[in-house]
């Protein structure tokens, strides 16, 4: 279904039965989005066509908690991507989506046991509608930018999870998004409630085949962190090269919590992705650790904002980018220490590496302050592998390639340590092909 | 006012709100100015130059270009007062060197840019800032290095400290780099005066007033020693004025 109008919006808020509060939800993020004008910061919007991009697609496969049942074709793509072995091997759960609805879904009896919900937020809506209804787009407003107007408008898919009062989940609950259908638009909702003393480690993983037309992806993901509980959210976005990739991340993160995200960004024609910490309780904290890989022909436009709200709060952001091949990656940021944040601390590292002379790195820090009992400190380097660095390590038998790969993984080593091993394997591996092309 | 350096010469201007500046080749000198608005500098080539100047509750434009193997060394005090300087570094080994002493008790800011537009040209720009009651300050720089400008040198950084809790500081250092054969770096730093300081001076001796003042002092000299003394006094007085 290409092109977005209220008939459309009505059709898929009838496919998916869904109750009035929601529709009402989607006809506002239409009006909103058509008012609205691109933003004239950042990369360049202007190829986007909307009247090109499908919205809506069935995969026509119902939703299914096991893999056999899942069409062979969609299987086969999950299959090389290695998720139902990852499945067997390491993960709590895992969601599958395909084009606009999820096809495979799954979780581990004991967790479901200890009341904790993993589910395809159509269903969800469905299934625990007040629950719903009390968080949906309430930490990303729909109001707040133009894709998450569209968001708003048009979502579909996405995941839903709830984790009880001091339940850890031990091992990691994963989804992995798939948009496959040419000019295609996913716009997946991931929402995620941990109550007290809760711990989760959710990953997320994205790609899409090559395409000539533009694709879009404007998800949006809203994590409600209550006192004292513990999440990391992993993301590897390896979207095809024809796709934008206007992602909205947001935690709303109250007392004694604490939020770890890791982030890969390494596909994507246009990127604008910033995950957002709000800091809204005494010592809140949040950690940031993210690469952006930029090679021909993209912009990856990625960085990390923390809000600092509450009192003692802290929060720590480290960014590391390569360009190459007359790639361009721009790190993004914003530090706010508000009046009442006081004991609030703050640091922000960003390194970038630019490979060859084509290439362009831009950084674009903002700290603000606001009371005179907080500390903030941010640095920022911009620079080239040394050929002595790169002489060094040919004189120890290296090639030239080889000695490269090894100091792009000794630069963005820290960030990779905190996937779990079988995803920092696949980071590094897609660094290294992305080098080689 | 029109000036044209012809011969290595020492000088003060005051009282003149529109200044243009030439330093012709061969040149060294040092300028002293109070209270201008509107700045123009220009270095031409093999050419030195050393500009103090002091603002007080001023809005005022700079643009400066500086030619083959010139030097500018820049430093300011600045109270109360919004700043535009745009420099352009249009010559082979050109280097710009600028360090700001910003004290602020109401609205006010600096915005730094720098254009590399030569290969081989070096930059440094260092802000300390002390931002008292009620006052919001801004801190912009951009760091600008096109693809052609290889070998170039850039170095930010900017250092606050609030002294009251209604006191608000924004930086923003920005780089935008175009080629791969440049150090470039920026850092910002925003701070309070830390209680543990002050206790460990009290444990020595001193009693509060004297603690902050020897604090603030170290922070502020490290701007304040590297201008004529001529102006570090009466900048001294001034800033004591906005502190108090």
């Amino acid at each position: 279904m290409s092109g977005l109008t209220k008939e459309l919006v009505k059709k898929i808020s009838k496919i998916k039965n869904e109750p009035k509060w929601m529709l009402e939800n989607r006809l506002k993020g239409l009006e909103l989005f058509k008012k609205t004008k691109l933003p004239t910061w950042g990369p360049s919007l202007k190829e986007l066509n909307f009247k090109n991009i499908t919205y809506y697609t069935d995969p026509n496969a119902p939703e299914t908690n096991t893999w056999t049942k899942v069409p062979k074709k969609i299987k086969k793509t999950f299959d090389k991507l290695g998720i139902p072995k990852a499945e067997q091997k390491v993960l709590a759960g895992v969601g599958a989506q395909w084009d606009s609805n999820i096809i495979y879904h799954n979780i581990l009896e004991k967790l479901e046991k200890q009341g904790v919900i993993f589910e395809n937020m159509d269903t969800a809506v469905k299934k625990y509608p007040e629950l719903i209804k009390k968080y949906f787009m309430k930490v990303v407003p729909i109001s707040d930018h133009k894709f998450t107007m569209l968001h708003a408008a048009c979502w579909s898919g996405g995941t839903f999870i709830f984790v009880p009062k001091n339940i850890k989940v031990e091992r990691p609950l994963q989804s992995y998004f798939r948009m496959n259908s040419q000019r295609g638009g996913q716009f997946e909702h991931t929402l995620i409630i941990l109550e007290e003393g809760a711990e989760l480690h959710y990953i997320e993983g994205c790609s899409s085949p090559n395409y000539t037309e533009n694709s879009l992806h404007a998800g949006c993901v809203e994590i409600y962190q209550k006192k004292d509980s513990k999440m990391r959210y992993s993301s590897i976005e390896n979207w095809s090269k024809n796709v934008y990739n206007l992602n909205t991340k947001r935690a709303l993160v109250h007392e004694n919590a604490k939020i770890e995200w890791v982030t890969g960004n390494l596909g994507s024609k246009v990127a604008m992705v910033y995950p957002t910490s709000i800091l809204i309780g005494k010592n809140a904290t949040s950690e940031s650790l993210g690469i952006a890989f930029a090679n021909k022909n993209q912009n990856q436009d990625i960085g990390t904002k923390a809000i600092h709200i509450g009192k003692n709060t802290s929060s720590i952001i480290k960014s590391k980018s390569i360009s190459i091949n007359g790639g361009i990656s721009t790190f993004r940021g914003l530090v706010s220490i508000s009046k009442n944040a006081i004991n609030s601390k703050s640091a922000v590292k960003c390194d970038a590496l630019i490979l060859d002379k084509k290439s362009i790195s831009k950084t674009y820090p903002t700290i603000k302050q606001d009371n005179n009992q907080s500390e903030c400190t941010h640095e920022a380097t911009v620079g080239k592998i040394g050929e002595e660095e790169i002489f060094y390590l040919m004189s120890r038998g290296l090639t030239e390639e080889q000695a490269t790969h090894l100091i792009v993984n000794g630069f963005i080593s820290p960030i990779v340590k905190a996937l779990p091993l079988e995803y920092a394997l696949e980071l590094n591996k897609l660094i290294e092909m992305e080098i080689q092309e | 006012m029109n000036l044209i350096i012809k011969e290595s010469q020492e000088a003060v201007i005051r009282n003149q709100s529109n200044i243009s500046i030439i330093a012709k080749p061969k040149t060294k000198s040092i300028i002293i100015i109070f209270e201008p608005i509107k700045l123009s500098i220009k270095l031409e080539q093999n050419s030195e130059l050393s500009l103090y100047i002091f603002y007080k509750n001023s809005k005022v434009k700079k643009q400066i270009t500086i030619k083959e193997n010139s030097k500018l060394i820049n430093n300011e005090i600045i109270i109360n007062s919004n700043i535009e300087n745009q420099t352009k570094l249009i010559g082979k080994n050109a280097v710009y060197e600028n360090k700001n002493l910003l004290i602020t008790s109401k609205e006010s800011s600096i915005n730094t840019e720098i254009f590399h537009e030569m290969q081989q040209t070096k930059s440094k720009i260092q802000n300390r800032c002390l931002v008292s009651k009620n006052a919001i300050t801004k801190c912009k720089g951009k760091i600008f290095i096109p693809k052609s400008s290889i070998e170039c040198e850039s170095h930010q950084k900017s250092e606050a400290i609030l002294l009251d809790p209604t006191a608000k500081y924004e930086a923003s250092p920005i780089l935008e780099i175009f080629t791969d054969q440049v150090i470039c770096s920026h850092s910002a730093n925003i701070s309070y005066i830390n209680p543990e300081k002050l206790f460990y001076l009290n444990s020595r001796g001193l009693n509060e007033n004297l603690a902050i003042t020897l604090i603030l002092e170290a922070f502020t000299n490290t701007i304040l020693q590297e201008i004529p003394e001529l102006l570090a006094t009466q900048s001294k007085v001034k800033i004591l004025e906005v502190l108090k």
